[in-house]
């Protein structure tokens, strides 16, 4: 947390982009600066450093600005009021361009706005721009982007991975106060990972797909992707809720709370890989004993192979993601199927054999059933424990250029992320430290449908003991 | 190693309506079957008495009532298109003459 005096040095520097949502909404309220102040530095640090990090595909500067002079008025009775906030280019922005980060929709200006976009705005947050990700969300680095690829700010010559690279990247650099994200398997945390910030993946349904492009129907997950674990809850706390426009949407019904030093954590050795960064194994035990050094218990628990996840989730998804791109005819909007790049056409041939005709059965409905073997298991050792914890990702962030030639690549980077996607479980990513590199390091919290708030509140627990975020990119 | 060919290839390909390079044929025959192979894995696993699920929610038949809301224009709707006509989205002909 920032003093007073972090916090005055912040607005004499008029930095105000490196102020986190709570911080702005404080600033704003109290009329220490407006909303189109904080609108302008933001513009600013896009102006001045997206060009090295190239987070974004659209900032329409006239636009932010003509938008965060009109909340000024209504600034204190909304709860996001003046609030810039990045957003991922597959969120549907009325009358702002959105791409997927491809060809087939780079001149696609939406009529309508995702629902996660509505909530936005009626909370009256402003919407900054949208954030470069791998085209179609097909990717674990952002390099698959049919633009450009982003760089993570914390070493330039690496990916932020991905799908959203752009968003997470958008946040380590202050380029932007809060953003969303969206998560299939991964997409969410794994960014937030290897750039070193807050990622939460809601359980499956909390948050509305509504206007979302999809990717896989049954996974895609928007989630918050914030500087602190407090700004995570508060946009999560917008976005959450049943949507009439998603027929896959629930309400959220927290789990019943336990006192936090009464949280049991599992631990799994299939999620701690031979094959992993000893760096990053050695840096997530140290944060897992944070939580044991404040009395709460460990227990090992035996986890189905990450190996059958990457699997389960390679037919799963590309079967869903064939089904959801056809609708790209090029007749009712965007370019003809011809512009689909070389990840998006493979995903959707293997995934069209996987449904076709003698061949659905030993494929996708044995995914299906492996879905279910998934699903059983964490059931089952949640029965014992409460939470899991283990390193987000198996590496920290890879060069540019580490995917050519890796058909598997994203499934990889994935494999620990999958399966709890797969479950349509909830998962959160914090930073617990910088390898010698100085590469951020992701701890991820999973836990049961539902169970949103323990999450957070376990990684606040964590936030508050440790100060990794005040440490910042040298991009200046 | 199980090979896609490629006849299999470009059928699959015909199915999602993508056009194909000869080059992407062979390609993809190739990465594809790489792919498979990695989720040959799953045949390990015992399933026979596994009920299969798509779905996490648990939702079952979400219904609403039968109202009109609020849709978009027309004019909306075809705001995207680059072929339109009197209202309409222009499309391929589907039907042709009897005797060509």
């Amino acid at each position: 947390m920032k003093s007073l005096r972090d916090y005055k040095e912040i607005e004499n520097k008029m930095a105000l982009n490196e102020l986190t949502i709570v911080e702005a909404r404080e600033g704003l309220k109290e009329k220490r600066f407006s909303a189109v102040e904080l609108a302008r530095d933001c513009l600013g640090a896009i102006k001045k450093i997206d060009p090295r990090v190239k987070a974004y595909v659209t900032v329409d500067e006239e636009r932010v600005l003509k938008e965060s002079k009109a909340v000024e008025k209504k600034l204190s009775e909304l709860p996001l009021g003046g609030v810039p906030i990045a957003v991922k280019d597959n969120f549907l922005t009325r009358g702002l361009r959105t791409t997927a980060s491809s060809w087939v929709l780079e001149n696609y200006l939406p009529v309508y706005d995702a629902t996660v976009i509505s909530k936005l705005k009626e909370a009256g947050a402003i919407i900054l721009g949208k954030t470069n990700m791998d085209a179609w969300a097909h990717g674990s680095s952002t390099e698959t982007s049919q633009f450009f690829p982003t760089h993570n700010p914390w070493d330039l010559e690496r990916l932020p991975g991905g799908s959203s690279g752009g968003s997470a990247a958008a946040i380590a650099a202050d380029l932007t106060i809060g953003a969303i994200g969206s998560e299939t398997a991964g997409s969410i945390r794994q960014p937030a990972s290897w750039c070193g910030v807050v990622g939460l993946k809601p359980s499956y349904g909390v948050v509305s797909r509504y206007g979302v492009i999809a990717m896989a129907s049954s996974l895609d997950s928007p989630g918050p992707m914030t500087k602190t674990v407090e700004d995570s809850r508060l946009l999560f706390e917008i976005l959450r809720g049943r949507d009439s426009h998603d027929a896959t949407s629930v309400d959220f019904r927290p789990l019943p709370q336990k006192p936090f030093r009464q949280v049991r954590i599992g631990v799994a050795p299939q999620y701690f890989p031979a094959e992993m960064d000893e760096e990053v194994k050695t840096m997530v035990k140290e944060a897992i004993n944070l939580f044991t050094g404040q009395g709460l218990a460990t227990k090992e628990v035996r986890l189905i192979d990450p190996q059958f996840a990457i699997a389960d989730y390679t037919v799963l998804q590309r079967a869903e993601v064939s089904s959801n791109l056809a609708r790209y005819d090029g007749i009712r909007y965007g370019r003809d199927r011809s512009f689909f790049g070389e990840e998006a056409k493979r995903r959707i041939m293997l995934g069209t054999y996987t449904l076709s005709a003698g061949y659905y059965d030993a494929y996708y409905l044995r995914a299906e059933k492996v879905r279910a073997l998934l699903c059983h298991d964490f059931e089952k050792v949640f029965q014992e424990i409460d939470v899991i914890m283990a390193p987000t990702t198996p590496s920290t962030a890879l060069k540019l250029g580490a995917t050519k030639g890796h058909p598997m690549f994203g499934e990889v980077q994935d494999m620990l992320v999958e399966a709890s996607s797969i479950a349509g479980l909830p998962g959160i990513n914090l930073n617990c430290g910088f390898t010698k590199k100085g590469l951020p390091v992701g701890l991820q919290i999973i836990g049961p449908r539902f169970s949103e708030l323990l999450l957070l509140g376990m990684a606040q627990m964590y936030e508050k003991a440790t100060d990794w975020q005040k440490r910042k990119p040298s991009l200046n | 190693m199980q090979k896609l060919s490629e006849k299999e290839v470009r059928h699959i390909a015909k199915l999602a309506q993508l056009p194909l390079s000869d080059e992407e044929v062979r390609t993809f025959a190739e990465q594809l079957s790489e792919t498979l192979d990695y989720i040959e894995r799953l045949k390990e696993l015992k399933t026979e008495a596994v009920q299969p699920t798509y779905q996490t929610t648990g939702l079952k038949n979400v219904f609403r009532e039968d109202e009109i809301g609020p849709c978009l224009s027309q004019e909306e709707a075809l705001q995207n298109s680059e072929e339109t006509y009197k209202g309409y989205f222009k499309v391929k002909a589907v039907l042709g003459p009897l005797n060509p």
